[in-house]
């Protein structure tokens, strides 16, 4: 009965699990771009978020994280760092950018293009640079699937490029793997995930 | 066996109460009230791309004109219309649907790697703005056929983000011009059409008030109901 549950639950969470949304035309970068190209890189904890309309007309969203590891930049474990994503919802009212914004409570990988630019979504190729951490140890990607590795060369030698589909090119995760290369791969741990940041550095 | 078969009612309330997105694609969870929208153009430049550059006989606006007769002439479930009337209320919660170029985004940095986007206003599940901004930062053109990122083509991406608009996210169906990856599909495909359909066939559905009684129906008859969402689901 157990594994029934168990089959039953991964079905359910795989049909009903939030899935990719995005409605802007952002690029494809490739893993080794987004660690290379990416201001700081951390590891963070989502401690509080607010959302306020601003006087030019817009909604932001404040996004306090915790930093719990500095894997590259110009940070401080223990510091607090805020960062702003256009959208968010006040008083029932919507603007959606299809930002992926982290939410409170919310542990996870982040790869910050700029702080203090003022972009539109502060993290490197929006959901390209947006790694969640699932009370399991999972590291969930842009498509919201489960992390199982990087592949050895993921940069981009063509002249073409492509638009996102929501995770980094190169990052494996768990259905395309299982399509491709059965028999499966473990998920990675939070270890794992940072050496692969580490060995996709120049 | 209780126990399964509470799971299986669960999995059934929650097909039930999951709108229906197409066989492939799927729904932003938003949609108009109404099924048009009008978009205005006046904040596009007057001229086409530049020099060589693919398309350089034809204007941004006609482009957008051409986008919007694209979306409509294979469907019927939603109309856009275009005017080239200048819009308000760009980035603001009200005022005008607007098509337009900018180097910046609601007063933000696109940032390296964004073409464009669509920045929708909400209440709810209803959509009540939608703004279409493109970077002026990238290099454009408007071409049909093989895609070729430099230039990007302005009418593809419109189309695309036209259809986002709509309230269409992307779908799994990599020929569609609503699959992520921009593709040499430069026209809606059945799959785009199918799924634009399925959600204003709801709003259609939701003015008669005749669609959610029948699913609560169905939610009650368990396993015999799923058969019947499913045979609904097909048809629909």
């Amino acid at each position: 009965m157990l594994f029934i549950q168990k089959i039953f639950l991964l079905i359910c969470l795989y049909l009903f699990s939030s899935q990719s949304v995005l409605a802007s035309s952002i690029l494809e970068v490739d893993f080794h771009q987004v660690v290379n190209k990416a201001e700081s890189i951390f590891e963070g904890e989502v401690v509080a978020t607010s959302s306020e309309f601003s006087a030019d007309g817009n909604i932001y969203t404040f996004v306090d994280f915790l930093v719990l590891d500095v894997l590259s930049g110009d940070l401080n474990i223990g510091e607090s760092i805020t960062l702003r994503f256009t959208g968010g919802t006040v008083n029932g009212l919507t603007l959606n950018m299809d930002s992926s914004i982290p939410d409170i409570g919310e542990h996870g990988v982040y790869f910050i293009e700029s702080i203090n630019a003022q972009l539109i979504n502060p993290l490197y190729g929006w959901s390209q640079g947006h790694y969640r951490i699932q009370a399991d140890g999972h590291i969930i990607a842009g498509d919201n699937r489960v992390v199982i590795g990087a592949e050895e060369n993921s940069r981009n030698n063509s002249s073409k490029q492509k638009l996102s589909t929501g995770t980094a090119r190169g990052i494996i995760t768990l259905p395309q793997q299982q399509v491709n290369t059965p028999p499966l791969s473990p998920p990675i741990s939070l270890y794992e995930f940072k050496r692969l940041i580490k060995d996709a550095k120049k | 066996m209780t126990i399964f078969r509470q799971m299986l009612r669960s999995f059934l309330l929650l097909l039930i109460f999951t709108p229906y997105q197409g066989a492939q694609s799927e729904a932003l969870g938003q949609k108009w009230p109404n099924t048009s929208a009008t978009f205005l153009t006046g904040g596009l430049p007057s001229d086409g791309p530049a020099g060589s550059l693919p398309g350089n006989a034809e204007t941004w606006k006609g482009a957008a004109n051409e986008a919007v007769n694209r979306w409509n002439n294979v469907q019927s479930a939603f109309t856009l219309i275009i005017s080239s009337a200048a819009g308000s209320g760009v980035c603001h919660a009200f005022g005008d649907n607007n098509l337009i170029f900018s180097s910046t985004a609601c007063s933000s940095a696109f940032g390296a790697n964004t073409l464009a986007i669509t920045a929708g206003w909400s209440s709810g599940t209803t959509i009540v703005k939608a703004d279409i901004i493109f970077n002026s930062n990238k290099v454009w053109g408007i071409y049909d056929g093989p895609i070729r990122f430099s230039p990007e083509d302005f009418r593809r991406v419109a189309m695309h983000e036209m259809g986002h608009a709509m309230g269409l996210a992307h779908t799994t169906v990599s020929s569609a011009l609503m699959f992520a990856t921009a593709s040499d599909t430069f026209l809606p495909t059945p799959d785009d059409v199918e799924s634009l359909e399925a959600i204003y066939k709801e709003v259609e559905e939701s003015k008669s008030g005749g669609g959610s009684s029948i699913y609560l129906l169905l939610s009650i008859l368990g396993i015999g109901g799923l058969r019947l969402v499913s045979a609904h689901k097909k048809a629909g």
